[in-house]
């Protein structure tokens, strides 16, 4: 018998599965009490990969504090003054948790790192749900570049650590670390340690490269030299891909490969003038990198802090002064930049810059000396389990 | 083959309620339940009964699949009915549309509707939520408290 238009509707489990899909997490945990089907379907694995599938990505940034804690914040209203809007988000003692620094996020999932010399272990925490794993991975010894990733051929959340050319691999469910064929060249010495030390980015992580070179300094280094190292998570395989084309010179400052918008970018100062932002639409394509964006410093309200200088010769020879996109919303056609100045007085400043590249203009600038701006990650909420 | 379909120039559709609606082709693509059908007819006119949907319903489903299969209408024009679609509509007639659309093997405007309530319980408590679907709960008041306590901070 069907319903008449007068009487309830009892819709099968099909159906509020396609519902629940669409919820936030948050309400979904309160709605497990609803009956013993929605607490069914609200911990199946394979409802948390349907409703990850349909939730929107990169909704939050998560920035790390000196006193090692979390703070989430959404992007899509950001307030005219985060600074002081900050201690009202969320905020997450890492130290609570037996860990001290952030890895990655991906998937909803964040990996956290802790170590007691000469041991370390990593941890899995998502806090939509609240959960976070065992103290897992321990091991002796010192893991360098840490990088978080998902292998969807087998459904594997796995951390990448990069220490010379020795490449260690742990894969969440297995739980141990296991040593990989090594680096195809020596890394550089980074000038931030958040900075070019690998990006996650369709089950590949991805690192920027200038073989033979140890450390970074402009005029030993030729343009062609540039290589962007691709390790494939499913196969633990290397391959190799350029920079865009259009990238010409070589600049002061090393460039910065990133993950925007779920694609890999590419980014670096051009002609002591504007930063250039590159967006490789499809990955593995080198056709495909497309110019994002150009900015002019000026547009940044970027200016010598030693006032003696002009502002364009200051940035054709600066080493100093670091720009690193870290996340894009794009309903506001907003960039989230860091930013690594040095003050005249010996000391590096580092802050956070919000630029509108539909009004050309910065929002805010971010101060304070609280926050780890270039460690921070973008999330997004899930269900993704923890083990 | 593509000729003998494109001659088929219009569909009747009976409602449960046995009301009649007479819709051009290209308005049912959508509704694939309709669509199989009519692939499998060699004929110009077909008529086809509904017994699981409403006339009210049907009626809302044609006017919704008109307006999106339209060329003419922009992307804000569809996004704004969309909006005052969904608004007009009581509970029940939304999940009495969400269940249309699964007879109907339609896939985005299933989407659609599931958006809609997923959007109408967000933040809404347990007790609204049973209400809303007709459900009765089956844990006993322990399993319940317990489960409560478990996820207790999503209750803040």
């Amino acid at each position: 018998m069907m319903n008449s238009p007068t009487s309830p509707v009892v819709l099968f489990d099909d159906l509020i599965v396609e519902i629940l899909s669409f919820v936030p997490v948050k309400t979904l945990m309160q709605l497990k009490c609803v009956c013993k089907s929605w607490n069914t379907i609200v911990s199946n694995p394979s409802f948390a990969k349907l409703h990850l599938q349909r939730s929107p990505r990169n909704t939050h940034l998560m920035i790390y504090t000196i006193d090692c804690s979390a703070v989430l914040f959404p992007l899509s209203s950001l307030p005219e003054n985060l600074l002081t809007a900050i201690p009202k988000y969320p905020r997450y003692p890492f130290l609570d948790m037996c860990c001290s620094d952030l890895v990655g996020s991906c998937n909803g999932l964040i990996c956290l790192v802790g170590y007691s010399r000469p041991y370390e272990w990593l941890r899995f925490w998502n806090p939509a749900t609240n959960s976070l794993s065992d103290i897992l991975g321990y091991s002796y010894g010192y893991r360098n570049r840490l990088t978080f990733g998902y292998d969807s051929s087998t459904d594997t959340y796995k951390v990448v650590s990069l220490s010379g050319k020795i490449v260690n691999v742990f894969s969440l469910g297995d739980n141990v670390w296991k040593n990989i064929q090594n680096f195809p060249v020596v890394s550089f010495e980074q000038c931030h340690p958040c900075v070019n030390a690998g990006v996650h980015v369709s089950g590949t992580i991805n690192w920027l490269t200038i073989p033979n070179m140890t450390e970074y300094e402009q005029k030993d280094i030729t343009i062609d030299q540039f290589v962007i190292v691709s390790l494939d998570l499913s196969t633990e395989t290397y391959r190799k891909l350029l920079p865009p084309q259009g990238f010409v010179e070589v600049p002061p400052v090393e460039p910065a490969v990133t993950v925007l918008m779920d694609c890999l970018c590419f980014s670096h100062r051009f002609n002591g003038t504007h930063f250039v932002l590159w967006k490789m639409m499809e990955f593995g394509v080198q056709e495909s990198w497309t110019q994002f964006l150009k900015i002019s410093y000026q547009n940044l309200h970027i200016k010598s802090l030693r006032n003696y200088y002009d502002i364009n010769d200051w940035l054709k020879h600066d080493s100093e002064l670091f720009l690193f996109p870290l996340c894009v919303s794009e309903s506001n056609h907003t960039l989230i930049l860091a930013c690594k100045q040095p003050t005249g007085f010996g000391e590096i400043i580092e802050h956070a810059i919000v630029y509108n590249w539909r009004d050309n203009r910065v929002e805010q600038k971010i101060f304070g000396d609280k926050f780890m701006w270039f460690c921070a990650k973008d999330y997004g909420e899930s269900l993704i389990s923890t083990s | 083959m593509a000729a003998e379909k494109s001659s088929i120039k219009i569909i009747t559709l009976i409602a449960a309620d046995g009301s009649v609606f007479e819709v051009e082709p290209n308005i049912v693509k959508e509704m694939k339940t309709v669509q199989s059908y009519i692939d499998e007819l060699d004929q110009n006119t077909v008529s086809i009964p509904l017994p699981n949907v409403f006339g009210n319903d049907l009626a809302m489903i044609i006017e919704y699949c008109k307006k999106h299969a339209s060329e003419e209408e922009t992307k804000e024009a569809k996004e704004e009915f969309d909006f005052e679609f969904v608004k007009r509509m009581k509970s029940d007639d939304k999940l009495r549309l969400l269940q249309a659309a699964s007879y109907l093997n339609m896939e985005s405007f299933l989407q659609f509707m599931a958006k809609a309530i997923a959007a109408e319980i967000e933040n809404q408590s347990v007790e609204f939520v049973r209400d809303y679907f007709q459900i009765e709960s089956d844990f006993t008041p322990e399993e319940e408290a317990e489960l409560r306590k478990e996820n207790e901070w999503a209750f803040k």
